[in-house]
Order: C-alpha cells, then structure tokens, then sequence
C-alpha cells in the first residue's frame, strides 16, 4: 500500500464515519423511528455507493487509487458498518424484540445486497460509453 | 463547541479504524486467505470489541439513568451504579452533564469511529454478490450466516466479558 493510498483511506474513512454520525443524528432528532434505522440506512447508502464504485469502468482495469482506496475501503467501509449493526441485533434480541430484530435483519441483507448489483448496473449505464 | 470535538473524534476514530482494515487487506496474499475471510474476521472482531465497549463506557460516564444496557438479563448487575439504570437524584447537574459530554467524544472516537470505520458492511456485500456472481452460493451464504449470526454472538459475548469486568464493584468517575 503507497503512502497516497494509505491517506485516500484514511480521508475517505473520516468522511464516511462523520456521514454515518449525521444519519444517526437525523435519524435520532426528526423521526420517532427505532435506533437501529439509522444504521439500516447508513449501510444501504453504502451498499449503494460501493457498487456503483465497481460498476465504473475504470475500476477493473485500472484500480484508480481514488475509487478503491478512497471510495470503496475509506468511504464506503466507514459510511457502513458491521459492529453496531450486530450490537442493535444482540440489544433487540435482549429486549426480546422480536419483530424488529427480523426487521432489521431482513431489510439489511434483502435491500443491501440488491443495492449492491443494483448501483454497478446503474454506474454501467450512466458512465458505460466513457470506460 | 461541544460537538465539534465529538466529530473530531469520530473523524479520527473512523479514519484509523479504515486504515487498519485496509492494512488487513493486504494481508490477504500473505495469509492465503480469501479478502471475503478477512472481512468477515475484521467485522467479528470489531462486534466483539463493540459489545465490550458499550459495556465500559456505559458504566463509567452514562449518568442520566438512560444506559442501553437496561434490557440486559443480567442488568442487575449494574444496578450499584449511580446514575446507570436509574437516574440518581442526588448527582449533580454538572455531574451528568460532564459524564454526558465525555460519553458523546469517547463513543464518537471509539465506537462510532474506530469502530464504525475498522468494521464494514458494504465490503460485506460486495463480496456475497462477487461470490454469487462465481457461482459459489455455499460460500457466499456460509460468509452472509458467520457474519450476521457469528457478529451478533460475537457483540453478546462482548457484552457478557464486559460485564464480567465492570458490571460488579465499579467505581462510579467524577463524583
């Protein structure tokens, strides 16, 4: 890893962590739904990013330092994350919360992969003629 | 001013904890593991520590009597805490209003930053649609099982160690 890489990451992932902050933030302050979303959409607006990342064209040939370093290991790694997601599981399966806890898990893992495949076929469509 | 050094921290937090898991990475030709087992192994370890965390500084600044931990079966156990479960009338105002303050940085730095920034799901998901698109659906559905199940047991175990160590005899900070 270059030095260049190491701070695409380190930029990347300060940003991403301060987003998801914000989504929290939001979340908490203008709506009366459960803790847990705010990290549901923060993964989903990650999923979404990170698979327009690959889908651009560049990416696969060329693994640009600002797409792989900046936006898919520092920005989107740090914009999702797995650690609080599984705390809100272990607290709603304490709670014995038992319809959120399906809520949370099924919405993450049926929206977020999709999401995925989804923004690499829209990358593909709106920059497929510049690659 | 206040929330200013609380993004700060969580800036900090998140940019090291990216950083450690993009040093992970590359250690994938070194290892000879798959970059979807380092992921999954950096995203456990992070749910365990996380658990532990919440634990620790829960019980040493949250004196509103509004801890997360309330749920917990063995809630009990905090209950000699002043100000954790229950809201301590005879705490001083200043009191909870410095614990509250040192929560919101120490939890943005540790948490939601290094934390939140070393774990990933979108890295996740990537790699369950790359190994579908392989045509390896064991695999994938093995990596989506060890890191939902395997992260949430990790986060409990967490919990568990960590009210091992602070849930009896804590010495309550800033009183």
């Amino acid at each position: 890893m270059t030095a260049i890489d190491m701070w695409a990451i380190v930029a990347g992932g300060s940003i991403g962590a301060v987003a998801r902050y914000f989504i929290g933030l939001a979340q908490a302050t203008w709506t009366t739904w459960p803790g847990w979303t705010g990290i549901l959409i923060a993964n989903l607006s990650g999923c979404l990013v990170i698979g327009f990342a690959v889908g651009i064209p560049e990416t696969r040939s060329e693994q640009t330092v600002w797409i792989t370093a900046f936006l898919m290991t520092g920005l989107c790694g740090a914009l999702t994350t797995m650690s609080s997601f599984a705390l809100d599981l272990a607290i709603l399966l304490h709670a014995r919360a038992w319809a959120q806890l399906s809520a949370c898990c099924i919405l993450t893992l049926a929206i977020g992969i999709p999401l995925v495949i989804a923004g690499s076929a829209l990358a593909k469509a709106v920059l497929g003629g510049a690659g | 001013m206040n929330g200013v050094w609380t993004l700060l921290a969580v800036a900090i937090g998140g940019g090291i904890g990216a950083l450690l898991r993009g040093g992970a990475e590359t250690l994938s030709p070194a290892t000879g593991l798959e970059a979807w087992v380092i992921i999954l192994l950096v995203n456990l370890v992070g749910c365990l520590f996380i658990g532990y965390l919440l634990v620790w500084l829960e019980c040493r600044l949250n004196r509103n009597g509004q801890s997360r931990l309330h749920f917990h079966p063995r809630a009990y156990r905090l209950a000699g805490i002043a100000g954790l479960l229950e809201s301590n009338p005879t705490l001083p105002p200043t009191v909870i209003a410095a614990s509250d303050r040192r929560l919101r940085i120490e939890s943005g730095l540790l948490m939601t930053g290094l934390l939140g920034g070393l774990t990933t799901f979108s890295s996740f998901a990537l790699d369950v649609v790359m190994l579908i698109e392989d045509g390896r659906w064991g695999i994938a559905g093995l990596d989506a099982g060890a890191s939902i199940i395997g992260g949430t047991l990790a986060a409990l175990l967490g919990l568990e160690l960590g009210l091992l160590q602070f849930g009896k005899n804590m010495e309550p900070i800033g009183e």
